[in-house]
């Protein structure tokens, strides 16, 4: 059973492949079945001048009966081909979608997360910034306290911003 | 006018700021500093940690509330059914929502619900006095 299938995988491969060399191979196959019958005929001494003509005639149309089985099977492998193509890219689409509004997600409620305890560093230091304002090491401390908070807060925003919009 | 100068200004010229300010905030550091600041600009201050403490207390002091600064992260009640509650007390009830993150949607939301404002965290206190001024002249 397995062998079988493997025959005809090889058939439609090589009808997609070469859908002109396989209808060719059609045309030799019947043309030799006609010929041998033909010959069983003459051997038999009941053959005519219309058997030939039977069988002759009818060559042109089995070899564009066979080129349009071939090219039926080729057509329908590439749209089955283009179908998968596109189920995967669909699927590729969805994944990417699936994780982006995770990340989504992740990235609000770490917005929501992070940007409390920074309104508490912002307020304490404009809080602190009164009490030392005659102090300028402290100043400048708080100072940088203040860049590097909103840096943090920065990070966020701007990683949603590029990444996730 | 560096931030310094921007606080002494508003020191100066709003402590007579004589309003009513309910603070919702489940944050207690926050709700600490933001208690200092606006006592500070001469406001009296109620605070509560949640919706439901929010509607307690508007109720508690019938006409005395003149502006309610609610967090929108809050434990049970959300924000939009707390501000709903407070629009049914009083329709014309001043109220700004401070928030670290708030959808599009959910703003929109916010604002039919009755929202006055919305304040982004981490804000810094002069913005946010600036912002319940405004809503409070309103």
């Amino acid at each position: 059973m397995k062998s079988l299938e493997s025959a005809v995988e090889s058939l439609k491969g090589l009808c997609e492949k070469y859908p002109a060399v396989v209808s060719g191979y059609f045309l030799v196959g019947y043309s030799f079945v006609a010929i041998i019958r033909l010959l069983i005929r003459a051997k038999k001494g009941n053959l005519f001048v219309e058997d030939l003509y039977d069988v002759f005639s009818a060559l042109p149309f089995m070899w564009l009966l066979a080129l349009s089985i071939v090219k039926t099977i080729h057509e329908r492998s590439r749209l089955r081909q283009i179908q998968k193509e596109l189920a995967r890219e669909q699927l590729q689409r969805q994944i990417t979608e699936i994780q982006l509004s995770a990340l989504r997600e992740a990235e609000k409620a770490l917005q929501h997360r992070i940007n409390n305890p920074l309104a508490v560093i912002a307020l304490s230091l404009s809080r602190l910034k009164r009490a030392v304002q005659l102090d300028h090491v402290l100043l400048d401390g708080t100072n940088d306290i203040e860049c590097a908070s909103q840096r943090i807060g920065s990070v966020l925003t701007d990683f949603a911003r590029t990444q996730l919009r | 006018m560096n931030e310094m100068q921007v606080m002494e200004t508003i020191a100066r010229t709003q402590t007579n700021w004589r309003e009513t300010i309910l603070i919702v905030e489940d944050d207690e550091p926050l709700l600490g500093l933001l208690r200092f600041f606006l006592d500070d600009a001469g406001c009296n201050v109620l605070s509560a940690k949640n919706g439901e403490e929010a509607v307690d207390t508007y109720l508690k002091h019938p006409g005395e509330i003149d502006l309610v600064l609610t967090d929108l992260g809050l434990p049970g009640l959300t924000a939009k059914d707390e501000i709903s509650m407070l629009g049914r007390i009083n329709p014309n009830v001043r109220i700004i929502c401070a928030t670290g993150y708030i959808e599009p949607t959910l703003r929109t939301e916010m604002f039919q619900a009755g929202a006055k404002a919305i304040i982004s965290k981490p804000y810094a206190p002069q913005e946010m006095l600036q912002k319940v001024r405004s809503v409070l002249d309103s």
